[in-house]
């Protein structure tokens, strides 16, 4: 996003913030134009509509599939339904009102979008009513997420089937490559995984359609977070907005210190984070880890940055995000770095991944020991919180990495505990401890980032090689 | 409760965005001033410059044409010159800048790199001062500037390409310094420049906002620089075809047709300016070599850029023009063999650049020892 998109944002923001009355509505309308608005240019050009239009009705097919009864009624759905409709159309018009620069390069022909809205319509009509098949439909669409997910993050099926695709147009012999970037999927699936499996064990909350999408494509964390929990976002949506000059405050504060940490802090910091190009062109190892410390800190200060943005701007709309980030370079250990960092993205694998395997392990007819189930839970969490990233051999070493740092420290702790010398129990041992644990975990960190930002685990070796010295 | 009244702080904030706005419009700061080379990070070898922004990274470059003073005070030039320097500031287009060679084996380098001595025994030290267009009025404008940093010789490497008026380049180049290059065509006649597009800037146009682009790339070289100190890398070492000894059978130059070519709407009245910008430091003037082709249809044209009616009346205008104006100059358009050019007709390999070097070495030791003997230097 850019600085003036998110100044529209904002504007926008606080002028639906304002609304006594239509505010949910407001919201809905708005950041359901949001998500074509800032879907980029694809290669495929028509996908630049369709992938935005796809969230929207996988969005309003999981809300049939999920919404409670007593949320069914078309009387408290029709003026959601007509928004997301209507903002589609809206959309796909773009082509008789010809306004490409503001909005979508292209758009397809309208009797297209009009039997897709169509069938959209009929498809959620006939699953709200279909109670039978529910529980089988609810592992349907769970795996379906979790594949498309998967499928998407693979650049190589992304590539093959759209470059076989391109290829086949273009009547070429050879595929050709391309790639496919849909707007805040990430994100979205991950909400909506959430809301399916809180329906399957009964805790999800009766919620109108309105209110369902306006939790999984809320425009401040459409892109970038944080994952809310969609009964807490419920009942501030609900709630009247009524700001107080502290919250006028607090949400500018978190607003502009986010746009300082992302255009004037990250920014300048990516000119000179480690990248491909700089792994290949530095041979010193103190410029290696300057280089490093510089990625740690841009990626830090361009995350954070997004989430204080968001959170800001929810603020505007009376809705308190969670936060995402609590200065997690300082902790002392990785434990606390990731209680720290992506907060709720963890908090989200802690809930639906590693807990339930916990359980699993600890509940099963073979007696693991414990060190193997923490092994085995730790690391398969955060390799999967690496793939999350996109399936790559980078993102599941990265992942592995903190997996077995996690176990690692657990021993360690586990071991050390009871044993610390006298010392430590001084204020300037435990100072000098706390510090210690900072730099070890900065440290371990960063370098775990050579594998998250390199495009290859080669490049990644060579980096630790010219880091420790023993580059040839 | 907080006391913060948050109307007020908007208020105050534009308040002060504006005041800063409209200070900065009026002092002008020269902000480009500013820099981390020469001190914190070593000065630059040639001017930043690359052709597309996603080689930047690769560079460790942004470009800041429209501030000269960023540009130089990024450059080794502007550090103090040692009493026993002789120094030698090359100007010129892409093939001056060394395009696809290395820091090391550019010109400039290569002419600092014979460890020549001028009879007061100076050692001469060759800066590599040129910016990649081929336009000789953006070269004058940079020895305006370059005089700045006290160079005791310039050469200045030239070809017809570079004469041709180009309204993209007065946008581009020019129009940062439009107020400058005005005075320079009342001071010099600059009767054949197409100013069309050259208009000075309008006061909101020197607020931060007008100038948001020229800050934000001032402030992204300096960090650039702390790249450039870890790799030595200034520039996107490209791969290219080797040229091709076989030429089109077009008679055409750029979009002038066989005969229709007026020297005197080129741009010859810019190097009399160049002359005078120098003033009293010794200029050499240098007829750069080219491609010349030795294939298909060689017999009418020399290469890509230029057919051989075109070049050769060139030729014969600029020595014409030398000879009137009573100005020495090197014409060294065929000293370079054809294996000794890259990419296009102008880009010469590391070899290259050697041969020429050792070529300007003679004439620029006779002209240091003649202007040292002028100013009354004896041996």
């Amino acid at each position: 996003m850019t600085i003036f998109q998110i100044g529209i944002l904002a504007f926008i923001a606080i002028g639906i913030g304002q609304l006594h009355k239509g505010r949910e509505l407001a919201l809905l309308a708005f950041s359901a134009f949001v998500i074509y608005w800032l879907q980029p240019p694809q290669q495929f050009v028509s996908l630049a509509f369709w992938l935005p239009a796809a969230t929207l009705g996988l969005t309003v097919i999981l809300w049939a599939l999920t919404s409670t009864p007593e949320s069914l009624s078309w009387k408290q759905n029709w003026p959601a339904a007509m928004i997301l409709a209507g903002v589609t159309i809206l959309v796909a018009l773009n082509r008789y009102f010809g306004l490409e620069q503001v909005y979508m390069t292209t758009t397809p022909p309208l009797l297209q979008v009009a039997v897709v809205v169509f069938i959209l319509v009929g498809l959620t009509i006939a699953l709200a009513r279909s109670r039978a098949v529910r529980p089988a439909v609810y592992w349907l669409a769970l795996v379906g997420l979790i594949v498309l997910f998967i499928l998407l993050k693979t650049p190589y099926f992304v590539n093959h089937l759209f470059g076989f695709v391109k290829a086949v147009q273009a009547g070429d012999a050879e595929p050709k490559q391309a790639i496919l970037s849909w707007l805040g999927f990430s994100y979205v699936a991950f909400r909506l995984i959430h809301t399916i499996r809180d329906r399957q064990s009964g805790r999800l909350p009766s919620v109108t359609l309105g209110e369902y999408v306006n939790y999984v494509i809320f425009f401040p964390a459409f892109t970038a977070g944080p994952i809310d929990r969609i009964e807490r976002f419920v009942l501030e949506l609900r709630s009247p907005v009524s700001l107080a000059r502290q919250d006028w405050v607090e949400a500018g504060t978190r607003f502009f210190v986010g746009l300082f940490k992302k255009f004037v802090l990250a920014d300048a910091l990516a000119v000179i984070a480690l990248n491909d190009i700089l792994v290949t062109q530095v041979k010193s190892a103190g410029w290696m880890w300057f280089f490093l410390y510089a990625y740690s800190l841009r990626i830090y200060f361009d995350f954070s940055g997004y989430t204080d943005i968001a959170i800001g701007l929810a603020r505007v709309l009376g809705i308190r995000l969670p936060e995402n980030f609590a200065a997690p370079y300082l902790k002392p250990n990785l434990t606390q770095f990731w209680n720290s960092w992506h907060m709720t993205l963890t908090q989200w694998f802690r809930a639906y991944f590693f807990n339930p395997l916990t359980r699993a392990m600890r509940s099963s007819k073979i007696s693991w020991p414990v060190p193997v189930i923490i092994l085995i839970t730790q690391a398969a969490a955060m390799v999967l919180i690496g793939l999350w990233h996109g399936v790559t051999w980078g993102f599941a070493l990265w992942g592995l990495w903190h997996g077995l740092g996690l176990f690692v420290q657990n021993r360690w702790s586990e071991w050390a505990r009871g044993k610390q010398p006298s010392w430590l129990q001084t204020r300037a041992g435990a100072m000098i401890f706390n510090a210690a644990g900072v730099f070890l975990t900065f440290n371990f960190v960063s370098l775990g980032w050579l594998f998250f930002t390199l495009s290859t685990p080669d490049l990644s070796w060579s980096a630790f090689q010219v880091l420790f010295g023993f580059a040839k | 409760m907080s006391d913060v009244n948050p109307l007020r702080v908007v208020f105050k904030a534009l308040v002060f965005y504006l005041i800063s706005n409209l200070l900065f419009a009026y002092f002008e700061p020269a902000i480009g001033k500013l820099s981390i080379y020469n001190w914190l990070v070593p000065g630059r070898l040639r001017v930043p410059y690359e052709r597309e922004a996603e080689y930047y990274p690769v560079s460790h470059i942004v470009p800041v044409y429209e501030d000269m003073d960023a540009m130089f005070q990024s450059h080794v030039i502007s550090q103090p010159k040692a009493k026993d320097e002789f120094r030698v500031a090359l100007v010129g287009d892409s093939a001056a800048w060394a395009f696809g060679l290395h820091p090391q084996d550019m010109l400039a380098a290569q002419l600092t790199a014979l460890n020549l001595t001028t009879c007061d025994g100076k050692r001469v030290t060759a800066y590599n001062t040129a910016f990649p267009l081929p336009y000789v009025m953006k070269d004058v404008l940079i020895m305006d500037k370059v005089r700045e940093y006290d160079p005791d010789m310039f050469i200045w490497m030239i070809t017809l390409d570079a004469f041709r008026n180009r309204t993209i380049y007065t946008d581009y180049f020019l129009n940062p310094y439009a107020d400058h290059v005005f005075s320079l065509i009342d001071r010099y006649r600059l009767n054949n420049l197409d100013i069309k597009k050259l208009e000075s800037p309008a006061f909101w146009d020197k607020t931060i906002v007008g100038q948001r682009s020229r800050i934000k790339r001032i402030f992204l070289l300096q960090i650039h620089g702390l790249a450039w100190k870890a790799t030595g890398v200034d520039h996107y070492y490209y791969s290219y075809e080797p040229l091709s000894n076989d030429q089109s059978d077009s008679l055409l130059f750029d979009v002038y047709k066989p005969g229709k070519l007026d020297l005197d709407e080129l741009l010859f009245d810019v190097l009399g300016a160049g002359y005078g910008v120098a003033g009293d430091v010794p200029l050499l003037v240098v007829n750069e070599p080219i491609f010349i082709a030795t294939g298909a249809n060689s017999d009418i044209r020399y290469d890509e850029f230029y057919p051989r009616w075109a070049y050769d009346y060139y030729l014969e205008y600029l020595s014409g023009w030398m000879n009137t104006n009573q100005h020495e100059y090197l014409d060294l358009w065929n000293a370079i063999p054809s294996a000794e050019f890259t990419d296009t007709p102008f880009h010469r390999s590391p070899e290259g650049e050697k041969m020429l070097a050792d070529l300007l070495a003679p004439k620029l030791l006779e002209m240091a020892c003649a202007s040292q003997e002028g100013n009354g230097i004896e041996e």
